[in-house]
C-alpha cells in the first residue's frame, strides 16, 4: 500500500485544506467587516464604519453589527445605518451564482442621523438622496389667491375689446368722413339748385323774336340738361357710398356695443369670478400637498427604474455573449423541478427609524425574476405608533415581468393621526392654519406598467382651524371652515405614472361656496358695476362719435335728396314744352307772313 | 536556498517509475485540457497528491495541455453542445440537472463537459503511450542526451551535486 499511496501527500492535502479552514474560519468575521467598510466605502465615495461582523456557518448567516454610512454631501449625517442586519446565504444556490437569502432582518434602520463625529469623504459627492428627496418636495405652494383685481389697472389695459372697438369706430369714422367730403364737393349744393332755377325762369322768360332766338335757347336748353344729368349721375354715385359709409358705421358701432359685456366675460373667465361652482377650494388648499406626495413617490420610483432597466441585456452583450461562448463555451440549462431567481429573498424584516415614526416592514419573495416562481413580492408596512399619533399599515404586491414591467397592487389605511399646526393657506388675502385635527384615511392602488389608477379617502375629524382675512370674503371662507364637523376629500390619480391627472372631490366645494357666494356676489356686482360703468364710459365717449357721424351723415343725406328733387323737378319743367312751343307758335308766324305775302288776302284752298 | 530548492525537486522526480510518470502526464494532461477552476479538478489534485504519481511530470503535462487546449477549445465547446442537446441523452441530463454536486461540477458547461470526456477517453491510452515511450527513451534517446553540452554543465552545477545528495544517487 506505501508504494501506491503518498502518505506524506495525503497530510499535505488535509493539512492545506484544513489550514485554509481554519484561517477562513477565525478571519472570515475580520475579512467581511473590511471589505463591507473598504467596498460600500469606495462605492459611496465616503468612510463607513461597522463594529462587527459575526458569521455563522450552520446554517449560513452573515450578521453586521452598527453599520454608518457618511453622506459624502453632508458628513456629519449618516446616509443610511442601522443597528445589525442578518441575512442567511445558501451556500450551494451562491456557489451556482444564485443569490437566494432565506431571511434578512435589519434592525432600527435610519436615514440622515447624525453621526457622533462627521466622517470622512473620499471623493466629491454627487448630490445627496437625501437632497433629492428634499428637493423633489413641492415647497411652494402657491398660496390661493383670492383677491380681486384692480378694476382701473383692468380698464388700463389697452387689449380690452373696448377699446379697441372704439379705436377702430374712429378709424372708421375719419375714413368715411373723408368720403363724405368729397361727395359734398361733387354734387351740386343749394346755391346751384339756386342757379340752376333761375337759368330755367330765364330760359322760361326770354323773348324770342327770331328763330335764332330759339336755337340759342334750344341749345342753352341741351347745356342744362345734360348738367342736370350728370348731376344727377353724381347724386346717384353719391348715394350708394352714402350707403356703404352708413354700414361701415353701424358695423363699428354695433361691435362697440358689444365690446363691454366681451370684455367682462373675459375678465369674469380670467379671474375666474364666472362660476363660482367651479372653485375648488380642496385642491387650492390640500392639492399642492396631495402633489408634493406623489412628486416624493416618482422620486423614489425614478431611483428604483435604473436598476430594473440595467437587468435587461442588451443586444450588443448577447451578441458579444454567442462569440466567446465558441471559444470559452457556454451553460445549457435544462428544467429545474425547483427553478429559483438569480437573486431571492424568502423573507426580509425591516424596522425603520424615520421622523414619521417607527415603522416595520416586512416583504416575502423578493426577487426581480417573479416569473420564475410565479410568485408575487409581497409587501406590508406598519407603523403602530407615528409620530403624529395613531397607526398606519400597508399591503400591496408587487410583480415584474419578463419585459420588465411592473405590476402592483395594494390598499393602505391610517387612523387617529393627529394633525396640527400646519399651514393651509398663507396669503396677504387669506392665512389658515389647521391648529388640530385628527386624521384618518384609506385608500387602494394599483400599477400596470406605465398607468396608474389610485383613490384616496382622506378625512379630517373635528378640525380646529384659527385663520382670519383681511376681506370680508375671505373671511366668510375662514367662518364656513369653523362650522364643519368633518372635512372629507377623495383624491383620485388615474394615467400614465409620470403625469396622472389628479382629481380631488370635497364637500368643501360646495359648503364654502354658498358662504363665499353670499359675500363675494355683493363685492362682484360692485366690481362689476365699477368696471362696466367705465366700459361705457369708453363706449359713450366712442359713440360721441357716432352722433357726429350721424349728424354728417343726415346733412349729406338731406342735401342729396333735396338736390335729386330738386334737379328732377327741373327736368320735369315745362321749360322744354315751352321752348317747342315758342319754336312752333315763330315757325308758324313766320310761315304765315310769307304766305301773305305771296297770296295777299285770298283765301287758301288748303 | 539550493538545498531547499534541491529537496524540492527531488520531491517532484521521487516518483519516477514510468507507470508513475505516466499517470502524471496524464492527470496532467486532465487539469490542462479542461477549464482549471472545476469541481472534478479538486478531485484530480487529491489523486495526484494521495497516489504516487511523478509530480514533476504531472506539471509539466499539464503546462503542455494547457498551451494545447488553446486550439483545442472549440472543438471540446463544440462536442460539449452536441452532447447535451442530444435527444437520447436529453433523460440524463434532466435528472442529472437537479442534483446540486452535478451543477456545481458545472457538467452543463458545453466546454467542461466536452474536454472531460476527450480528456477521460484518452486518459488510459496517454498511460500506455507514456509508458513505451519512456521505456525508449530510456533505452535508445537518455543516454544521447547526456552527451549534450548543457546536461553536462547542469551535472557539473553546485545544484546538481545537492540534489545527488538529497537523493542519495
Amino acid at each position: 500500500m506505501k508504494k501506491i499511496i503518498r502518505v506524506p501527500g495525503l497530510v499535505t492535502f488535509f493539512a492545506v485544506v484544513s489550514l485554509l479552514g481554519a484561517f477562513i474560519y477565525f478571519y472570515a468575521e475580520s475579512i467581511a467587516k473590511a471589505s463591507i467598510e473598504q467596498g460600500l466605502g469606495w462605492y459611496l465615495g465616503a468612510e463607513v464604519n461597522v463594529e462587527s461582523v459575526n458569521i455563522g456557518w450552520s446554517p449560513f448567516v452573515v450578521k453586521v453589527n452598527q453599520l454608518q454610512a457618511t453622506d459624502a454631501a453632508a458628513p456629519e449625517l449618516n446616509l443610511v445605518q442601522f443597528a445589525s442586519a442578518s441575512a442567511g446565504v445558501d451556500l450551494g444556490q451562491y456557489l451556482l451564482g444564485k443569490i437566494i437569502i432565506e431571511e434578512v432582518t435589519v434592525e432600527s434602520l435610519g436615514f440622515a442621523k447624525k453621526r457622533a463625529q462627521p466622517g470622512a469623504v473620499y471623493r466629491p459627492p454627487e448630490q445627496s438622496i437625501i437632497d433629492e428627496l428634499n428637493d423633489s418636495v413641492e415647497e411652494q405652494v402657491k398660496p390661493a389667491s383670492l383677491e380681486l383685481p384692480d378694476p382701473t389697472k383692468l380698464l388700463d389695459d389697452s387689449n380690452l375689446k373696448t377699446v379697441k372697438a372704439a379705436k377702430h369706430l374712429e378709424a372708421t369714422y375719419r375714413t368715411e368722413k373723408a368720403t363724405l367730403e368729397q361727395i359734398q364737393q361733387q354734387v351740386p349744393d343749394q346755391a346751384r339748385l339756386k342757379q340752376y332755377e333761375a337759368e330755367v325762369k330765364k330760359i322760361t322768360n326770354a323773348k324770342i323774336d327770331s328763330i335764332a332766338d330759339v336755337q340759342k335757347l334750344s341749345q342753352q336748353l341741351q347745356e342744362l340738361k345734360a348738367q342736370f344729368n350728370k348731376d344727377k349721375a353724381a347724386i346717384k354715385q353719391a348715394k350708394t357710398q352714402i350707403t356703404t359709409a352708413k354700414t361701415n358705421l353701424q358695423n363699428a358701432v354695433s361691435d362697440l356695443r358689444k365690446a363691454p359685456e366681451q370684455d367682462w366675460q373675459d375678465i369674469e373667465q380670467t379671474y375666474q369670478l364666472d362660476n363660482l361652482d367651479a372653485a375648488d377650494f380642496a385642491h387650492m388648499f390640500f392639492g399642492e400637498q396631495a402633489r408634493v406626495l406623489y412628486d416624493k413617490a416618482m422620486a423614489i420610483y425614478h431611483k428604483i427604474k435604473p436598476l430594473i432597466d440595467s437587468h435587461q441585456e442588451n443586444k450588443e452583450a448577447a451578441k458579444q455573449k454567442a462569440q466567446a461562448a465558441s471559444q470559452y463555451g457556454k451553460f445549457i440549462h435544462f428544467k429545474d423541478d425547483n427553478p429559483l431567481p438569480e437573486l431571492l429573498v424568502r423573507k426580509a424584516l425591516f424596522s425603520l427609524s424615520l421622523p414619521a415614526g417607527e415603522f416595520e416592514l416586512s416583504m416575502l419573495e423578493g426577487t426581480h425574476q417573479h416569473w420564475v416562481r410565479n410568485q408575487p413580492t409581497q409587501l406590508a408596512v406598519t407603523a403602530q405608533q407615528l409620530a403624529m399619533g395613531g397607526q398606519f399599515d400597508m399591503n400591496s404586491e408587487l410583480r415584474l415581468s419578463p419585459e420588465q414591467k411592473i405590476a402592483a397592487s395594494g390598499q393602505w389605511q391610517m387612523s387617529d393621526l393627529t394633525v396640527s399646526e400646519t399651514q393651509l393657506s398663507d396669503s396677504d388675502n387669506l392665512k389658515l392654519a389647521l391648529t388640530e385635527s385628527a386624521l384618518h384615511g384609506k385608500g387602494q392602488f394599483e400599477l400596470n406598467h406605465d398607468q396608474v389608477d389610485s383613490v384616496s379617502h382622506i378625512e379630517l375629524r373635528q378640525p380646529k382651524l384659527d385663520g382670519s382675512s383681511a376681506s370680508s370674503w375671505g373671511q366668510s371662507v375662514v367662518d364656513g371652515l369653523k362650522e364643519m364637523d368633518n372635512i372629507a376629500f377623495q383624491i383620485d390619480a388615474k394615467g400614465a405614472v409620470t403625469a396622472p391627472e389628479i382629481d380631488i372631490h370635497s364637500q368643501l366645494d360646495e359648503v364654502l361656496r354658498k358662504a363665499v357666494q353670499r359675500q363675494l356676489q355683493a363685492r362682484l356686482n360692485k366690481f362689476k358695476g365699477k368696471v362696466q360703468s367705465g366700459l361705457n364710459d369708453k363706449l359713450a365717449s366712442a359713440l360721441k362719435l357716432e352722433d357726429s357721424a350721424n349728424a354728417d351723415l343726415l346733412n349729406i343725406d338731406s342735401l342729396l335728396n333735396n338736390g335729386e328733387e330738386t334737379l328732377s323737378k327741373l327736368l320735369e319743367s315745362k321749360v322744354e314744352s315751352y321752348v317747342e312751343k315758342q319754336v312752333e307758335q315763330k315757325l308758324q308766324d313766320k310761315v304765315g307772313g310769307e304766305l301773305k305775302k305771296l297770296f295777299g288776302d285770298k283765301k287758301l284752298p288748303f | 536556498m539550493l538545498t531547499l530548492l534541491a529537496k524540492l525537486f527531488a520531491a517532484l522526480n521521487s516518483e519516477d517509475s514510468p507507470i508513475q510518470i505516466s499517470f502524471g502526464f496524464a492527470f496532467g494532461m486532465i487539469l490542462g485540457l479542461t477549464p482549471t477552476m472545476s469541481l472534478h479538478n479538486l478531485i484530480v489534485l487529491f489523486l495526484v497528491l494521495l497516489f504516487r504519481v511523478n509530480l514533476g511530470g504531472f506539471f509539466l503535462s499539464f503546462a503542455f495541455f494547457s498551451l494545447f487546449s488553446l486550439a483545442f477549445n472549440p472543438i471540446a465547446a463544440s462536442l460539449g453542445e452536441t452532447l447535451l442537446n442530444h435527444a437520447d441523452l436529453a433523460g440524463f441530463w434532466q435528472a442529472a440537472y437537479q442534483i446540486t454536486a452535478m451543477k456545481l461540477a458545472h457538467f452543463h458547461h458545453t466546454l467542461t463537459l466536452g474536454s472531460l470526456v476527450i480528456a477521460l477517453a484518452a486518459f488510459a491510452p496517454l498511460i500506455f503511450l507514456s509508458q513505451f515511450l519512456i521505456k525508449k527513451y530510456r533505452v535508445t534517446i537518455k543516454a544521447h542526451i547526456e552527451k549534450f553540452k548543457i546536461i553536462q554543465w547542469l551535472k557539473a552545477s553546485r545544484f546538481y551535486r545537492i540534489y545527488q545528495g538529497v537523493t542519495g544517487v
